[in-house]
């Protein structure tokens, strides 16, 4: 069992080593005595830049450690325990070699683009603390198939109850079966609509097992059958409101991916502007 | 067993659902190249081969109308930097280097989106968005002869007549002019910057420049020779030399002068034509518009209102010019001549009193009017002359001397005694043409008495320049000290020669 997880790794050990590069790098900006002004020009504003765009560079490798499956250059825990540190610490970084100063142009767009995606990889961080914990507890074990299944066979001992019972019943059972998880694509992201025919099955069954006159109950009828179908309806509402869940959390997990890699190779065109640009016109 | 049932519309949707959200790889390449293209390509198109780009441009609608209005490179309106004064560099038109431009120097400008800010210094604006102008080749610092394109006068720090100094090859424009560091103007920026520097050399200067006649300096206050002035060897000297104030602080040029400052700048004040009258520094000395120099002193200005050059005690309105012994001699001779013939009218009363310049032994007082004396008007303008040039005029400040030297031929004076003046030397500026920006202006708080030791001065060929000592009662180097202004070498020194120094 891990009793460690991607922050605490080892001790914090690249907690500690990401401070001491900051520390070394804040103590050798308020050192330095330039010509005229701090900046990205002087000797020690190339040294941050290239530390930045090293370190940027190896960031981006994370995601072909990951695929790399034969590696044993360290685990893929400890490069990311790394990455999340020494992603962090470029703020620092970058704003150093920045010396504090921005403008309306490309280096202040690959600063940007630099803290948007250290941001974003925050974020991530965020959501893989708390998410997958929930998701696993949503399901409880079972594939998204298994649990399609059990959709499937609660339909069915629906549909059978509902056969001996009134044609509206029997309607909004059959309109119940057919709904899919989502019925629109970007309700994986919302949790699905608020409102779709298993809830309104269920409300509807509800409002008849409330009845007590017996004038009201079609003919044919028997309570116990409602109490039936409207307990199958539920469970199948229960299980959708599981799955759409599960599956709005598994969706945050990946939208954010969506942001934090193709983001990070903006900034590596960026980067690559502001460094061709830099000695372009020297 | 194959299952052929047709598969439940939940467990596709499962199926599907369990894929993860796609998309990362395109969106990456799609941004990346984007960017690429915007940030990156373009741009060192439209800066390499904006001809060309701007030919493709025109085919692409959306590109036509990116990058908005190209800055002005309007050759026929741009105006011609004027000189600047006071400043050692000097530009040249820059209409006629904006025309030998390509125009556009880089398609819509589109290389302004890689200024790194920190505003251009002010003279420079007009070039805002045009990198190139100083930026002329990809991937090389600026050069000196992108600088010297327009600052085609700026001197060296040491002619290469002088000396080739090994360390000054590294020394570039860029090493002490930085742009792109705010509004100041790049001297100024200089002289708080570089300073420092100096001293590197200028510490050990031999060690740099064997054949270097500076002294050692490395800061103001602790280490720095005493000042030189450019004094005159002799009256007639042809060229100055510079001199370094001695340790005592007394320096001297031969002038053939005799002026005593404490005499005239008597605290009871001095005889004058309207009475006593309290002369000071400006009574005589007019200072220029530039700050710094002043005219030179002139007789007939200056002098002239109380040392009348009058020869007759009794015609006060008759003066002798200021001129060569022979025009005097004539004016004199030609006068009494012409008194003899015509009579003239004396005064009543002298308004000058002559200076009498008492001689041992020749107690006699002057005669009230030379026109009265006995003899002819040759002996009268004989001892006019005699008056003149020994005893009221001309020896109160010029070294007199009688000469059997034969006289100017063809002058009316020729048969009169003969005398020589020495030689006075030519009023100079004691600081030549060099990079060292004193200015009067500056210390206008200042009493010139306070640098000028004027009052205590007996003879003309005191200098009364001031030694260091005077000027460290106020400047300390470059590390502060109480009650003192901290002074770097950029304060008064230039690194640049002025363009006119030999």
């Amino acid at each position: 069992m891990q009793q460690s997880n991607i922050l605490t790794l080892g001790g914090f050990r690249y907690l500690k080593f990401a401070l001491a590069l900051l520390l070394v790098c804040i103590a050798l900006y308020f050192a330095d005595s330039p010509g005229i002004q701090a900046g990205g020009g002087t000797w020690l504003g190339y040294g941050l830049g290239t530390l930045g765009a090293v370190l940027i560079l190896w960031l981006m490798m994370f995601g072909i450690r990951k695929r790399a499956y034969n590696s044993n250059l360290g685990t893929v825990r400890a490069w990311l325990s790394a990455h999340v540190y020494l992603g962090l610490s470029l703020i620092v970084i970058t704003t150093l070699h920045a010396a504090f100063h921005f403008g309306l142009n490309i280096h202040t767009l690959a600063y940007l683009l630099t803290l948007a995606v250290v941001l974003s990889g925050m974020w991530g961080l965020g959501i893989y603390f708390s998410i997958p914990a929930k998701m696993s507890g949503l399901l409880k074990g079972k594939t998204l198939e298994q649990c399609a299944e059990a959709l499937i066979e609660l339909d069915e001992q629906s549909t059978r109850i509902a056969s001996g019972l009134d044609s509206v019943t029997q309607s909004l059972i059959e309109r119940s079966a057919q709904t899919p998880v989502f019925s629109h694509g970007f309700q994986r992201y919302l949790g699905g609509p608020s409102n779709c025919a298993t809830s309104q099955s269920v409300t509807q069954l509800k409002s008849r097992i409330g009845l007590t006159k017996e004038t009201d109950i079609p003919a044919g009828a028997t309570a116990k059958q409602y109490q039936e179908l409207y307990t199958l309806q539920l469970r199948r509402q229960v299980q959708l409101r599981q799955l759409r869940e599960y599956l709005r959390l598994k969706a945050q997990t990946e939208l954010w991916l969506l942001v934090h890699v193709p983001m990070s190779f903006a900034l590596l065109a960026a980067l690559s502007a502001h460094i061709v640009s830099v000695f372009f016109y020297w | 067993m194959a299952d052929h049932k047709p598969v439940h519309p939940l467990v596709q949707e499962a199926r599907k659902l369990q894929k993860p959200i796609s998309g990362r790889r395109l969106l990456s390449w799609v941004l990346f190249l984007t960017l690429g293209l915007l940030c990156l390509g373009l741009p060192i198109a439209a800066s390499m081969y904006p001809a060309q780009t701007a030919q493709y441009a025109q085919q692409i609608p959306f590109l036509k109308d990116i990058g908005g209005n190209q800055p002005s490179a309007n050759v026929a309106q741009a105006p011609s930097a004027p000189a600047h004064k006071g400043l050692v560099l000097n530009s040249v038109s820059t209409a006629e280097w904006e025309a030998s431009r390509p125009v556009p120097a880089t398609w819509k400008a589109l290389d302004r989106m890689w200024n790194p800010g920190h505003s251009i210094s002010n003279a420079h604006r007009r070039w805002v968005n045009d990198c190139k102008a100083c930026h002329t080749q990809p991937f090389v610092q600026v050069r000196d002869e992108d600088c010297k394109t327009c600052h085609k006068n700026t001197a060296d720090h040491v002619s290469a007549q002088t000396a080739k100094v090994s360390k000054l090859q590294d020394v570039s424009c860029a090493s002490c002019h930085r742009e792109h560091h705010g509004e100041e103007g790049l001297a100024l920026q200089n002289k708080y910057f570089m300073s420092s520097n100096c001293a590197d050399c200028h510490k050990d200067i031999k060690k740099t420049m064997p054949t270097s006649e500076t002294g050692n300096a490395g800061d103001f206050y602790k280490n720095h020779p005493d000042f030189r002035y450019l004094i005159a060897g002799s009256a007639d000297a042809k060229k100055l030399s510079r001199t370094r104030m001695p340790e005592n602080g007394i320096l001297s040029e031969k002038t053939g002068l005799k002026f005593p400052h404490d005499v005239h700048l008597k605290s009871e004040g001095i005889k004058s034509p309207e009475g006593k009258e309290k002369l000071n520094c400006a009574s005589c000395h007019h200072a220029n518009a530039d700050g710094l120099t002043f005219q030179p002193v002139s007789m007939e200005k200056d002098c002239q209102r109380c040392h009348a050059l009058s020869f007759d005690p009794a015609v006060s309105n008759r003066q002798v010019p200021h001129g060569s012994v022979d025009q005097v001699l004539s004016t004199l001779r030609e006068f009494y001549s012409y008194t003899q013939l015509n009579g003239i009218p004396l005064d009543t009363k002298s308004n000058v009193s002559a200076i009498n310049v008492i001689r041992p032994g020749k107690e006699d007082a002057p005669p009230v009017s030379f026109t009265k004396s006995q003899g002819d008007p040759h002996s009268r303008a004989t001892a006019a002359a005699i008056s003149l040039f020994e005893k009221t005029s001309c020896n109160v400040c010029h070294q007199v001397s009688r000469t059997n030297e034969v006289a100017k031929a063809h002058t009316s004076g020729q048969d009169l005694p003969q005398w020589k003046i020495a030689a006075v030397t030519k009023e100079h500026a004691w600081l030549g043409k060099s990079a060292f920006a004193f200015s009067h202006e500056k210390h206008k708080a200042a009493d010139c008495s306070e640098c000028h030791e004027a009052s205590k001065s007996k003879k003309a060929e005191d200098v009364l320049m001031p030694s260091i000592k005077v000027c460290r009662d106020c400047h300390a180097g470059s590390e502060p000290v109480a009650n003192k202004l901290v002074s770097d070498c950029g304060l008064c020194h230039g690194f640049h020669q002025h363009p006119e120094s030999p």
